[in-house]
């Protein structure tokens, strides 16, 4: 009962970070359409600002993780303007190469300029609460209730604001959206940052329990984009149940039978999935 | 498209200037060195670590004005191209090397790799220098291979004697990495501890190149109840796993296998006092011999007072010296079979060059071409290093097969 318990708690913790990135990868591809390949290399930068903010400046973690988060917002806002924006009447491949290019051009930019070595910047708690035989440390809580709150504020964001109703209008029709009078390039890029930063908090609030180097994206990316479909591409609430079901799954799979065929069994789930509900759970047909 | 495909084309050139570098091309008067290892991913900083020393000893011997063979001056340069550990990246890697770059001898770090060049080393004339303490590389009979780190049976006993006569340990978890030389040394490790009467409670390959959070792994390594854990990630992966398993209450100790360096581990736990009770290599700092303080005295001046040499660096290092000396040697620097002749000579021990620099005093390279040197292990108790402890190495475990 003791391990059941342990490994649900584990699989939530990683089911809140997969949620996350998930829901930053969904939001972008409701919009604009783009498969941003490009999304776990910038939570690898997001986790860089927060290390230098906060071991080379001495930042406090939740101050670094405000610096990170503005700051692959104003990213994400450039990206979608100089990269991604010329390419939006042009075939999706282009985009699609482009996205793989920025990989490569971003990682080894990491590479060169901080190395290869693995990095770490210590949580704001060391604590570890023992619950009915569960160890869990602060950190793991922090990320747990962190992600809660931030996928609900962005909830708040989309169904009260004007600005995330508009936001939902043009990924819902943007020809219709563009008649209404919003600005549709401008929403574009409120999307892409929101979504940036997304990643950006997954990355910090994971720093401590992880490690940072430069290829730490890739484990997360493919299973993001693996969440995202079986999600239903751009829904919300498909991102997020995705991210935690997966989470809880993979870490069911490793605990009980192996931590070897994760990714076989996980991307198995998705062929049959899609096999029965070509849309994926939440997703509307075209 | 237009303005697609020039965008598209700036990417390529970023990406080109990024990713290459340059240096001299190869003529006559140059001995090349290639080196295939891992340079990015979860494995760069291992990849790196053995970078460094195998440059040192480069630039040190231009340093000297070269190395003289048969009468003529050689300068030596190093390639070093990245294959993330991958066996297909490191074949095709050493090819280039090989044919492009003109280099006899490839240095890799990988079982997986060096396996992948054992195929074709032999057809394609160029030595293997094999960073790893897997036996079969040095006991399949490939005439074309030396070996620097000392074998494995050597750890996997001195270890597992360590474990049970000194800290009485009975019961081990086995959290090897999922790669050839996990499975191997995991193996042997196995076999051993039950000989001698250890039960193996539960055996977890842990893939570290796919790192992620380890509490799932240790919450079922941890309901076996195990004495000791049995580790073999590099340095800071291993860190991770001694720490989350603190956090999960675990008190026993931990068995490194000797990939994982503990004054490295030291740098990533938040309290020293995580690591009491471990088992691993002697950190190369605390190796008592005068030629070990020397190659770390040269180490920092070429690098910085803050870098720490680890055995990587020392053991590529010392690999090179090996290598160019029985150039010298052999007054050959094409011939790879009077080469490899030459590295088993006894003279080559008598070499100034070797003899000033070798920072192991390795005794001798037995005619398989596993290389025999001195091998120290060390604890980790009440926050300290304690002293470091002599690994038997008795001949057998250079050159039987196991």
């Amino acid at each position: 009962m003791g391990i059941l318990l342990q490994t649900l708690i584990n699989g939530i913790m990683l089911g809140s970070v997969y949620a996350m990135v998930a829901l930053g990868l969904t939001l972008i591809y409701g919009i604009l359409n783009v498969p941003n390949f490009v999304h776990g290399t910038l939570y690898m930068i997001g986790a860089y600002i927060a290390y230098f903010a906060i071991v080379s400046f001495g930042a406090p973690y939740w101050v670094g993780l405000i610096v990170s988060l503005i700051i692959l917002f104003a990213i994400g806002i450039l990206l979608e303007r100089i990269v991604f924006r010329p390419f939006y009447d042009k075939p999706l491949i282009n985009s699609f190469i482009v996205a793989v290019g920025l990989i490569l051009v971003l990682e080894n930019t990491a590479l060169s300029l901080w190395g290869p070595e693995f990095r770490q910047f210590a949580a704001p708690s060391d604590k570890v609460i023992k619950v009915m035989g569960v160890m869990i440390t602060a950190q793991r809580i922090i990320v747990i209730v962190t992600a809660a709150v931030l996928i609900w504020l962005v909830h708040l964001f989309i169904k009260k604001t004007r600005l995330g109703s508009a936001i939902e209008a043009t990924s819902q029709n943007p020809d219709g959206a563009l008649l209404m009078g919003i600005n549709i390039s401008h929403m574009r890029g409120i999307t892409f940052g929101i979504g940036t930063a997304l990643a950006a908090v997954a990355a910090v609030l994971v720093g401590p329990i992880l490690l940072i180097y430069p290829a730490m994206g890739h484990t997360v990316i493919g299973m993001a984009f693996v969440i995202i479909i079986i999600g239903g591409m751009g829904s919300f609430i498909g991102a997020v149940l995705g991210g935690y079901i997966i989470g809880i799954l993979e870490t069911l799979v490793t605990s009980y039978i192996t931590n070897f065929f994760t990714e076989a069994i996980i991307f198995g789930l998705l062929v049959l999935l899609l096999a029965v509900r070509p849309t994926g759970l939440f997703g509307k047909p075209h | 498209m237009k303005k697609g495909g020039y965008l598209f084309f700036l990417f390529l050139m970023g990406v080109l200037i990024v990713t290459t570098g340059t240096h001299l091309r190869a003529d006559e008067n140059t001995i090349t060195i290639g080196y295939s290892g891992p340079l990015s991913g979860g494995g760069a900083k291992f990849g790196k670590n053995l970078q460094m020393g195998l440059q040192m000893a480069v630039d040190q011997v231009n340093q000297m004005g070269g190395l003289e063979v048969a009468g003529k001056k050689y300068q030596v340069r190093l390639i070093s191209l990245d294959d993330q550990f991958q066996t297909a990246l490191t074949v095709s890697n050493a090819k280039r090397l090989v044919h492009k770059e003109g280099a006899k001898m490839i240095f890799n770090p990988s079982s997986g790799g060096i396996f992948g060049l054992m195929a074709i080393n032999e057809k394609e004339k160029f030595i293997i220098c094999a960073y790893t303490t897997n036996q079969v590389c040095v006991t399949s009979g490939n005439k074309l291979i030396f070996r620097g780190p000392p074998a494995m049976m050597a750890y996997v006993q001195a270890w597992a004697n360590r474990a049970m006569d000194k800290f009485g340990w009975k019961k081990c978890a086995m959290m090897p990495d999922a790669y050839d030389y996990g499975k191997l040394w995991s193996g042997l490790f196995e076999k051993y501890w039950q000989k001698k009467g250890g039960v193996i409670t539960t055996h977890i390959p842990v893939d570290f190149m796919k790192l992620s959070d380890y509490y799932p792994l240790l919450t079922k390594a941890l309901a076996t109840n195990p004495d000791c854990i049995l580790i073999g990630s590099s340095s800071e992966p291993n860190a991770m796993q001694v720490k989350q398993a603190r956090e999960l209450g675990f008190r026993g100790g931990f068995i490194v296998i000797e990939r994982g360096k503990l004054e490295e581990m030291l740098q990533f736990v938040p309290d020293p006092n995580m690591l009491n009770g471990s088992i691993g290599t002697c950190p190369l700092i605390f190796y008592p011999n005068p030629s070990a303080k020397k190659f770390i005295k040269k180490f920092k001046e070429k690098y910085g007072a803050d870098q720490v040499p680890v055995h990587e660096s020392a053991i590529a290092y010392a690999n090179i010296i090996y290598y160019l000396a029985a150039i010298k040697l052999a007054g050959t620097t094409t011939d790879v079979y009077k080469i490899m002749d030459a590295l088993k000579d006894p003279r080559i021990q008598k070499m100034p060059l070797v003899k000033e620099n070798d920072p192991y005093e390795n005794e001798k390279i037995f005619p398989n071409g596993a290389v025999k040197g001195r091998v120290l292990g060390v604890e980790f108790v009440n926050g300290k290093f304690s002293d470091p402890f002599p690994v038997p190495t008795p001949d057998w475990v250079y050159t039987e097969k196991y």
